[in-house]
């Protein structure tokens, strides 16, 4: 059957119906067909579309070009593709709890990339963690994935290329600068801030707590009618703290008219402080909001001179306050008094690291990975009361800490999490989730023990993060 | 805790439970039997399925897992299966667990806690393994009642060829009056006008037919619309097609005949296939290439497993399985990379696809991917069209090509090699769309002569299955 067959207006003939234009048998494939019988128009139908078949579909002569992949990573390897489908995609395996934004930092970390053809079962894996994962791997679709090269390792920003990158890579970044050429880095924030969306800017603003002097109070200062609410609170705490100006005085000033300062006990006189909350604070979450906005503004050696106290005697005559003492930690956070937070968590409230987790540690300025780890180390100095764990707060430690932890305190909410009194799979994931590298496999020793339905998600996590540690495919 | 003979009867649903699965306890039926040593032990045995059903169960805690589509818990292959590691005169091969043991693994929830106790009434009737051997003995043949079951088949068949021929002679009507109105704005009535027409042939005892017609309308909107008549010229045309051969059915070669028959909707059990000494059998090593599932209008999901012979000349099969939408089963019996040695049977047809397993010796999972060498896509659809010179209504047929590379052109995808372009389904073009910048790749696919559907690809990238 050749191009001489008449399949052409046989099947046009067809699509506007036989009513309307009779068929005709005619031609090669009307050959022995009587016309005007029931059976012509089928007939002459199956012969037309199997010459159809015969003669191939019409396909363009010209395609598109292949865009080159310019992503640095590395992809992952082959054998962690099962492992990572089975993580985060398919029924029963949440792309946005605490096991899928520990692969995520993972990927970050190892400056691994998914497989491109994972990409489609993972769109919403990807999606959820685009700002850690790059907004390259969210797919064709996607109106900001004409980004190809938004992804860089910490070590190649530089000032010509940081706008590329993540969020939290350029407030790691700016934060670094800061700590070398804060002028330099405050510029880039300054002329890069009017196209970035609330939750970056807030995200470098917070950033700019690092190496934050007197130089920076007319940039803070314009910036104080920000449209973005949490963006003008954070540039608020961040000129209450700022060195050398009246604002910091004024902050401090604040909050000793909220701080009753007494005297208990009977045969030793002590003093004693007690804090006024503002009268139309309702509940344990605006109060956190409100000393996290104050005391956070604040350090906590500046407050105790405001008493004529060191850190230690003020942490002494707070004590019975746990508002007060929750707000001296936060004070001490901002100011990098370490020694006075460990004290804080070993003597009064060992649960304080929990308290950091609702205004973020980004409120303190602590946004580079060594600040988190003196912090972590701060905050958890001993074992963990396993009544404190759940994996709420866990999944908030891991988005606050953005890795696993240091080795002590991950070991010490391992043991609290194996004697916790509700063991769930949701807190043993959490809990996977925050190992370091050197400890997952005697974490897969232990959980494994576990009845699978407690276990399984927490071991199929630390699987995979294993198997990812064990070396890359191809570039 | 190890299984006893005792607590395989208190699990036991019912006594005919029981009485099943003591005819599956020969060895022989269960290709693969294996245990890892602490306690886990799985097994293959070859139901009436296609692909042999895949049942893991642990012995501290009896839990349990098969893939048949039976809505007893547990069925008869998982009682059968520990019956056999009770009775310990069955050895278990020490193997490391599969993947799909591994995955029943991570998703299992455990034993059930504060599980009620049966009560004393249905203690006295709890099933009995005792029990099965007074249930033997009353089982007797009886000649005169097995001729009558045939007679009554007999009658049964010849009521069924008539009421298919009516069913045929509607349909014929049904295309006639669609093509009168025309193919134009067939999309807009199909649903209706289609649901009808299966309907009737349900009624007619033309259930091949009937899925045929009703499954047509999901077709037609699962494309575009400009593509959509002439789909619908294809499908309306193929069920002519199988009508008209049908009604002639005594002139048509032998493999033909048989074919348009399973079209229609008898069906060949798999007991008639494994008997029938004219039919085809191939033995090797097959590699599992795809497995595929689909939901059709009867509430019955259709699983494919589509299978290559490893070796030089390698041949294509599809093991076909129905398991009730409500089932039970999981599905998916096999996975991509699965290696399965075994003697395939084919349903008897001119374009020998559609087979079961009749001999099954065991499956491993493949050490390598997939290859597929110099194997151009001309020659690929060459013998494509062979097979639809052979089978006119022919539908998805598997190929298999090397060197091909898969292009964009807009939002449509196509497999491009130096002399053929196929159009890929706009179906599939989501997931295919990263085989783009793989450069060539071989690639394996179902064509249906309009587009193809691509089921797994090696790439230098490494391996696409299509999700």
């Amino acid at each position: 059957m050749g191009g001489a067959v008449n399949k052409a207006s046989i099947l046009d003939t067809l699509m506007q119906g036989t009513a309307r234009r009779p068929l005709i048998p005619e031609g090669v494939l009307g050959e022995g067909i009587a016309p005007a019988e029931p059976c012509t128009a089928p007939r002459l139908m199956a012969l037309a579309v199997q010459a159809e078949l015969f003669a191939m579909p019409l396909v363009p002569t010209e395609f598109d070009e292949v865009a080159a992949q310019d992503d640095p990573r590395s992809i992952v390897p082959e054998a962690a593709r099962p492992l990572i489908l089975r993580l985060v995609s398919g029924k029963g395996n949440p792309p946005d709890d605490a096991a899928a934004l520990a692969l995520a930092l993972a990927l970050e970390a190892g400056g691994l990339r998914l497989h491109p053809f994972d990409l489609p079962r993972l769109n919403a894996f990807v999606r959820k963690h685009s700002d850690v994962l790059g907004q390259a791997m969210t797919g064709r679709n996607d109106e900001s994935a004409e980004r190809v090269g938004d992804w860089f390792a910490s070590d190649a920003l530089d000032p010509t290329n940081w706008t590329l990158a993540t969020p939290a890579r350029k407030a790691t970044f700016i934060a670094q600068l800061r700590g070398s050429d804060p002028a330099s880095a405050r510029a880039l924030v300054e002329a890069q801030l009017p196209v970035e969306k609330a939750d970056v800017r807030l995200r470098l603003i917070d950033a700019l707590a690092t190496g934050l002097s007197g130089d920076d109070r007319t940039f803070l200062e314009s910036l104080a009618n920000d449209r973005a609410p949490t963006v003008k609170q954070a540039v608020t705490r961040l000129l209450a703290r700022l060195p050398g100006t009246g604002a910091a005085a004024a902050q401090i000033e604040e909050l000793v008219s909220r701080i009753a300062a007494g005297k208990a006990g009977l045969l030793r006189k002590r003093i004693t402080l007690k804090l006024q909350l503002p009268a139309n604070l309702k509940g344990p979450a605006p109060i956190t909001e409100w000393l996290a906005a104050n005391f956070g503004a604040v350090n906590s050696s500046s407050l105790g001179a405001a008493f004529g106290m060191s850190g230690d005697a003020m942490l002494e005559a707070a004590q019975g306050d746990d508002d007060l003492v929750k707000g001296i930690a936060f004070a001490a956070c901002a100011g990098r008094e370490w020694s006075l937070l460990e004290d804080i968590a070993r003597r009064y409230v060992p649960h304080i690291w929990a308290e950091f987790l609702q205004p973020g540690l980004a409120a303190f300025g602590v946004v580079l990975p060594a600040e988190r780890s003196q912090w972590i180390s701060a905050v958890i100095p001993g074992a963990v009361a396993p009544a404190s764990l759940n994996p709420w707060v866990l999944t908030a430690l891991h988005e606050a800490f953005a890795g696993p932890l240091p080795a002590a305190q991950a070991r010490a909410l391992f043991a609290g999490a194996l004697k916790a009194s509700h063991p769930s799979a949701e807190l043993f994931t959490a809990t996977a989730a925050l190992m370091p590298l050197e400890l997952l496999s005697e974490v897969r020793a232990s959980f494994g023990r576990l009845p699978p339905e407690l276990g399984a998600r927490a071991n199929s996590l630390i699987a995979t993060l294993i198997c990812l540690n064990q070396g890359t495919t191809q570039p | 805790m190890s299984l006893s003979l005792e607590k395989i009867e208190r699990l036991a649903p019912d006594q005919a439970s029981l009485s099943a699965a003591k005819k599956l306890l020969k060895p022989a039926g269960w290709p693969t039997l294996e245990e890892d040593g602490a306690g886990l032990i799985w097994g293959e045995c070859q139901g009436s399925g296609a692909t042999p059903y895949r049942i893991a169960v642990t012995e501290a805690d009896a839990g349990y897992k098969c893939t048949c589509p039976s809505r007893k818990f547990p069925c008869k292959h998982s009682l059968a299966l520990m019956w056999m590691r009770a009775d310990g005169n069955v050895a278990f091969n020490r193997g490391t667990p599969p993947q799909w043991v591994n995955d029943w693994l991570g998703r299992r929830r455990g034993p059930a806690v504060g599980k009620p106790q049966v009560d004393s009434a249905a203690e006295t009737a709890r099933p009995s393994i005792a029990a099965l051997a007074t249930e033997e003995a009353q089982e007797a043949n009886d000649p005169a009642a097995l001729a009558r079951a045939e007679a009554q088949r007999a009658r049964n068949r010849e009521k069924r060829e008539e009421l298919v021929a009516a069913g045929i002679g509607a349909m014929d009507q049904w295309i006639a009056d669609q093509l009168e109105r025309g193919l134009g704005g067939f999309d807009q009535r199909a649903a209706q006008d289609c649901a009808t027409l299966a309907k009737r042939l349900v009624d007619a005892k033309a259930g091949g037919l009937a899925n045929r017609i009703a499954m047509l309308p999901a077709q037609l909107f699962g494309l575009d619309e400009q593509h959509r008549p002439l789909a619908a010229a294809r499908a309306l045309s193929a069920a002519y097609l199988i009508g008209q051969a049908y009604t002639r059915q005594d002139s048509l070669p032998d493999l033909l005949r048989s074919d348009v028959r399973q079209m229609m909707g008898w069906s060949v059990t798999r007991e008639a296939l494994l008997d029938d000494p004219a039919a085809l059998k191939m033995a090797g090593v097959w590699r599992v290439l795809a497995a595929r599932d689909e939901v059709q209008p009867d509430r019955l999901r259709r699983i494919e497993t589509w299978l290559e012979r490893v070796g030089d000349d390698p041949v294509h099969a599809v093991l076909i399985d129905y398991i009730p939408v409500g089932g039970g089963a999981s599905g998916n019996m096999y996975m991509p990379g699965e290696l399965l040695d075994a003697e395939l049977a084919f349903y008897p047809s001119p374009v020998p696809l559609r087979a079961q397993i009749a001999a099954h010796r065991g499956t491993r999972p493949a050490d390598e991917h997939w290859q597929c060498v110099n194997r151009p896509l001309p020659s690929a659809i060459a013998a494509w069209r062979r097979a639809l010179s052979d089978k006119p209504w022919l539908g998805d047929y598997p190929l298999a090509a090397s060197d091909v590379a898969v292009r964009s052109a807009g939002e449509a995808l196509y497999a491009v090699s130096s002399d053929i372009t196929l159009p890929i389904a706009a179906a599939s073009a989501e997931a295919a769309w990263p085989l783009c910048e793989a450069g060539e790749l071989a690639l394996f696919g179902l064509w249906d002569g309009s587009a193809l559907t691509p089921l797994l690809a090696q790439t230098r990238l490494g391996e696409w299955v299509a999700p």
